[in-house]
């Protein structure tokens, strides 16, 4: 490890910045800053993006349409790492797979800025009054543990939780779990929050077979991942009204993240949050640069927490920015299929 | 005419055809020959109603930029001029050694894809092989079919009787079925899943002629690249053979398969595709607007290359030079990429994975090279070999996957 890496380099320093970064009010143009000292170590560190950057004749002085965004596809066929060859004991995730069959990879060594990101966006945006029930939808961590949905979800389970109910076993939904988890908030009078992949909450609202709850105030289901691809595809409007039909849930927050970053976003009424530490701007597909407002482009996601992979990363996702804020239009039709509702349709065969 | 169900207008199409079909039968090649060429010419002529009309529609329905709506039409009409029709019904006549043939009494064209002028080698063989046809163009064709039919009808109106032009949506299963069961021969383009989808609905009786998904390929051997001009040659020919239609036909290269060792490197040589000759192309003839379906997959694909090898791009076109990594589909819309390869060996094997669905290997050589390169491709193989700059321009009697383009239409019977 050269002193570029490791805690002890400049890794170590830039880690220790931006966790200040997060932990504290974090204005866009110190983000951007930033931002553009990450990715300028990273152009020097990382081969992959540094091929990019040159390639894309990056420059780092010029804001963060400077330097290049890594193709979320690059993550199937490369290490896209500032640790060019794997660091004992780093954790891999992996993405939930595209119709080729080949799973991208995010190898991180040292999970802190995740955990700070994801707690930090969390407390924020799903749990603003603290722990409460919590029942999940999508495979425990030590089922699955490549999939960043299921750690994340874990960590939920620590920070959050005051008592957890998992009810997806084995590749399989447990009926007899949520409806345990759902009555018994019932019963107790106490708020739960419904977490998992959208594909699950549907095969949920399959099993639970027209049968109604009225959940205590406070509850709220979190759906994450589409459908494009999958056998069974449900628009997100259709997904929210059964979830507060037949859970009685007070609310419905997606969540949208994937494998690729280290920090999450949330969609409220059909908008998207998106944390200080984090940029998404929707992009040109030829001049990679911001559509002007209320045109449709390619969402570009800038994340400080990425310290280890790439600050950039470049989806097949549309969005558009409206009056609103940020509206995400989905996958682009034609883009390869991809997030962690994949998973569980794998498992269900 | 649509509706999901196959109506009496349905039946009154295809009855006009057959019956269409008593006077194609009785026609003789030069009034067949005169009848095509001059419809053709119709429409070739800006100045004409139909040719004016076309201008005016398919620019902007087929997501082109006029001035390649104008070279592919062209090059689309040219091959329907009397001396190309009268090659190649003596092509059809050398092909059976004189044995009896007798027409199809009806045949059915489904086209699906991104290339308008699809429809118009296909009709002219029925016709050629006096065969009446139902045809359902496809939604890229923003109307050449009916006016080429309109055409026809100045041109022979008796024979034009023979042609019955019906548009629906691929949902409108009863249409197909319909059409398809009063049909001899099916001919069907598109996707495989299109073809999957109207082989089974076909009667048993009925002759199939699938023409599948497929891509071109190109391949530049050492001797193309001696020298600069003729490494200029090459890559401008190849230039237009990826702009023509924006690459998004079954004939359009997605990769250059470039034999190091040359004076000019197989990157050098992708420098100069990009930066000379598709750049000149984007001035002279700019890429239509790009779906952001094929943007997203675009951003993929030049992100991946630009990490492989090295990306040239400018606005409108990309090239990667990859090496000697697998060959990946392009996103069309004028995006290539660059390989290196030994020689003809390796490209026989980078060829072989694509097999039927090689539909156009584009080679930068003389006539005698690309003999010795047919010979050499696996068995699987069937692509139409032609010189690099003449990709998207199949002659009448070009082969395609694999069949004469008469297949089906025409059929042989002995008298013991």
């Amino acid at each position: 490890m050269s002193a570029e890496q490791g805690p002890g380099g400049r890794e170590g320093a830039l880690r220790q910045r931006i966790a200040e970064a997060l932990a504290a009010p974090l204005s866009p143009s110190l983000r951007d800053t930033l931002l553009a000292e990450v990715a300028a170590w990273q152009a020097v560190v990382n081969p992959v993006f540094a091929r990019l950057c040159k390639a894309r004749r990056a420059r780092f002085d010029a804001g963060p349409e400077g330097w290049p965004a890594v193709p979320t596809d690059l993550f199937r066929m490369a290490r896209i790492s500032v640790h060019p060859v794997p660091v004992p004991g780093e954790r891999v995730f992996h993405t939930s797979g595209t119709t080729s069959g080949v799973r991208g990879a995010h190898a991180l060594a040292d999970l802190s800025l995740y955990d700070l990101a994801a707690e930090t966006a969390a407390r924020a945006q799903l749990f603003p009054s603290g722990p409460m029930r919590l029942a999940m939808l999508a495979a425990h961590p030590d089922e699955v543990p490549d999939s960043s949905l299921s750690y994340m979800l874990g960590r939920f389970e620590a920070w959050f939780g005051v008592r957890t109910d998992w009810c997806w076993r084995g590749g399989a939904l447990d009926v007899e779990a949520l409806i345990a988890a759902l009555e018994g908030a019932v019963d107790a009078g106490a708020p739960l929050a419904l977490l998992g992949t959208s594909f699950a909450f549907v095969h949920a609202l399959d099993a639970l077979d027209g049968r109604r709850w009225s959940l205590p105030a406070g509850s709220f289901a979190m759906p994450t991942g589409g459908f494009k691809g999958r056998t069974r595809e449900v628009e997100p409007a259709a997904l929210h009204a059964g979830l507060v039909q037949t859970l009685g849930v007070h609310a419905v927050k997606g969540e949208y993240g994937m494998t690729e970053l280290c920090s999450q976003m949330y969609e409220h009424g059909g908008v998207l949050w998106v944390p200080p530490w984090m940029r998404a701007t929707p992009v040109d597909p030829d001049s990679l640069r911001p559509v002007p407002d209320g045109d449709a482009g390619l969402l570009r996601l800038d994340d400080l927490a990425n310290l280890e992979s790439a600050v950039s990363i470049q989806t097949a996702d549309l969005a558009r920015r409206t009056e609103r804020g940020l509206v995400l239009l989905g996958r682009a039709p034609g883009a390869s299929p991809r997030g962690c509702s994949l998973a569980v349709e794998e498992a269900l065969g | 005419m649509s509706g999901e169900a196959f109506t009496d207008a349905h039946e009154r199409l295809v009855a006009r055809a057959v019956e269409g079909g008593r006077a194609l039968r009785q026609a003789s090649s030069e009034r067949l020959v005169a009848a095509l060429a001059q419809a053709a010419a119709r429409l070739a002529d800006p100045t004409s109603g139909p040719g004016a009309a076309l201008r005016e529609w398919i620019p902007e329905r087929a997501g082109l930029h006029p001035a390649n709506v104008e070279r592919t039409l062209q090059d689309a009409l040219a091959v329907l001029a009397e001396p190309p029709l009268r090659a190649a019904l003596r092509g059809f006549e050398r092909a059976h050694h004189g044995r009896p043939t007798t027409p199809a009494r009806l045949a059915c064209f489904v086209l699906a894809g991104n290339v308008y002028t699809a429809a118009l080698r296909p009709l002219a063989w029925a016709l050629l092989c006096r065969v009446p046809v139902v045809l359902k163009p496809a939604s890229a064709d923003a109307g050449l079919t009916e006016l080429f039919a309109l055409a026809l009808a100045e041109a022979d109106p008796e024979l034009a009787e023979a042609v019955g032009v019906v548009r629906f949506g691929r949902d409108e299963a009863a249409v197909l079925e319909g059409l398809a069961s009063r049909a001899d021969v099916v001919h069907a383009w598109g996707s495989d899943r299109t073809m999957v989808e109207v082989r089974a609905k076909l009667p048993a009786s009925t002759a199939f002629v699938s023409h599948g998904h497929g891509l071109g390929l190109a391949y530049v051997p050492r001797a193309a690249l001696s020298g600069l001009e003729s490494a200029e040659r090459v890559a401008d020919a190849l230039a237009l053979d990826v702009a023509l239609y924006d690459q998004r036909g079954c004939l359009s290269p997605h990769a250059v398969l470039v034999e190091g060792g040359g004076e000019l490197s197989p990157v050098d040589f992708a420098a100069l595709l990009s930066e000379r000759s598709l750049a000149a192309l984007a001035r002279e003839m700019p890429r239509g607007p790009m779906p952001l379906s094929v943007g997203a997959m675009q951003v993929q694909w030049r992100g991946i290359g630009a990490v492989r090898g090295e990306l040239f791009e400018g606005d409108g076109w990309g090239v990667t030079f990859e090496g000697l990594h697998p060959i990946r589909l392009s996103p069309g819309y004028r995006n290539v990429a660059v390989h290196e390869i030994s020689g003809p060996a390796a490209l026989a094997m980078r060829c072989a994975p694509f097999g039927g669905h090689l539909k156009a290997l584009g080679i930068a050589a003389p006539l005698e090279v690309r003999w010795s390169v047919a010979s050499g491709l696996p068995a699987s193989l069937c692509p139409r070999l032609c010189e690099v700059g003449h990709m998207q321009r199949p002659g009448l009697l070009s082969a395609g996957d694999g069949d004469a383009p008469w297949a089906g239409l025409s059929r042989v019977f002995d008298v013991d």
